[in-house]
């Protein structure tokens, strides 16, 4: 059996090897890296919706029952109509824990609320300001006793 | 001086496949970058655009609810937009109505020009300007907004 021979240009071989190593490195460290990106894009992508659902819920919304209060409450909404925040409803609200709003707006992040009126004097409030790795806080514009108000509204974890 | 030959089949040539090495590593980089370029792209953060969207909605819909648009008067309309609205914020409201039982249309406008190299979010709503004892309807109103991050 006559033997064949391979042949190798060593240097090239060094060269194209490495060239290839190079390239495999890089296109595993941009998929980690856009891996993670997009893990956190999704997850910030989530919060911010979720507030911005809930603030609208919050402030065009009487609630369900519409009668509620702290015992019977299913869907907690503050309006007495649309962007009118209710006296009694916003009461009943603070009285709320934080694991009952959690559980009432159906969500697993930690609840920050703070009304105050148009000069920035705080009317109510609820949890403690973010402070975690990852949170979204809106501002609504709504009406309070009949004077402009703005509610702050916050989700974070 | 007779350059000595390696003792393989073809002598010390080599085989290099330049080009196709070259064009290779153009692949590669062409679709990391276009990847690059698509990622960056769509993960770009659209809650301020929403929060602009949010901001407008609420302001028109608090004039109405003040009754400051019944007031048709534009002087205290931009008086009471300019207290409302953030100082970072840019906005044009256009304000038209036309009397019950007439065809002539009236309208006035608050703001600043729009700006069309950014992100401009609009509305319109529509309001009813009633009476003082609230039994008739004497104007028909629309109150159109556009805001944008200055």
């Amino acid at each position: 059996m006559k033997h064949r021979k391979a042949q190798i240009n060593v240097f090239d071989f060094i060269l194209a090897s490495s060239i290839s190593v190079i390239i495999l490195v890089l296109v595993a460290s941009t998929f980690f890296l856009y891996e993670r990106k997009i893990n956190e894009f999704v997850l910030y992508n989530d919060l911010s919706t979720k507030t911005f659902q809930v603030s609208d819920v919050l402030i065009k919304s009487e609630g369900v029952p519409s009668n509620w209060n702290s015992t019977n409450v299913n869907i907690v909404g503050l309006a007495s109509e649309d962007r009118v925040i209710n006296v009694d409803k916003l009461n009943n609200f603070i009285d709320l824990s934080q694991p009952e709003i959690k559980d009432k707006m159906a969500t697993n992040y930690n609840v920050y609320f703070n009304l105050t009126n148009i000069t920035g004097k705080s009317i109510a409030s609820i949890g403690n300001p973010p402070a975690g790795i990852r949170s979204v806080v809106i501002k609504r514009y709504v009406m309070y006793k009949n004077e402009e108000a703005i509610m702050e509204f916050g989700l974070w974890e | 001086m007779k350059k000595q030959s390696w003792n393989l089949v073809y002598g010390n040539k080599g085989f290099a496949f330049i080009l196709d090495v070259a064009l290779a590593i153009l692949l590669v980089i062409l679709m990391l970058a276009a990847s690059n370029i698509y990622i960056f792209k769509n993960t770009k953060d659209t809650s301020s655009n929403l929060q602009l969207s949010k901001t407008g909605s609420d302001v028109v819909t608090v004039l109405d609810n003040t009754k400051e648009l019944d007031t048709l008067n534009k002087d205290s309309i931009e008086d009471s937009i300019s207290g409302l609205i953030p100082e970072n914020y840019g906005y044009r409201f256009n304000i038209s109505w036309q009397k019950s039982g007439s065809q002539e249309m009236q309208s006035f406008e608050i703001g600043s020009l729009v700006p069309n190299d950014k992100f401009v979010a609009t509305g319109k709503k529509f309001f009813l300007v009633t009476s003082i004892d609230e039994t008739n309807i004497t104007d028909y109103g629309s109150a159109k907004y556009w805001i944008w991050l200055k």
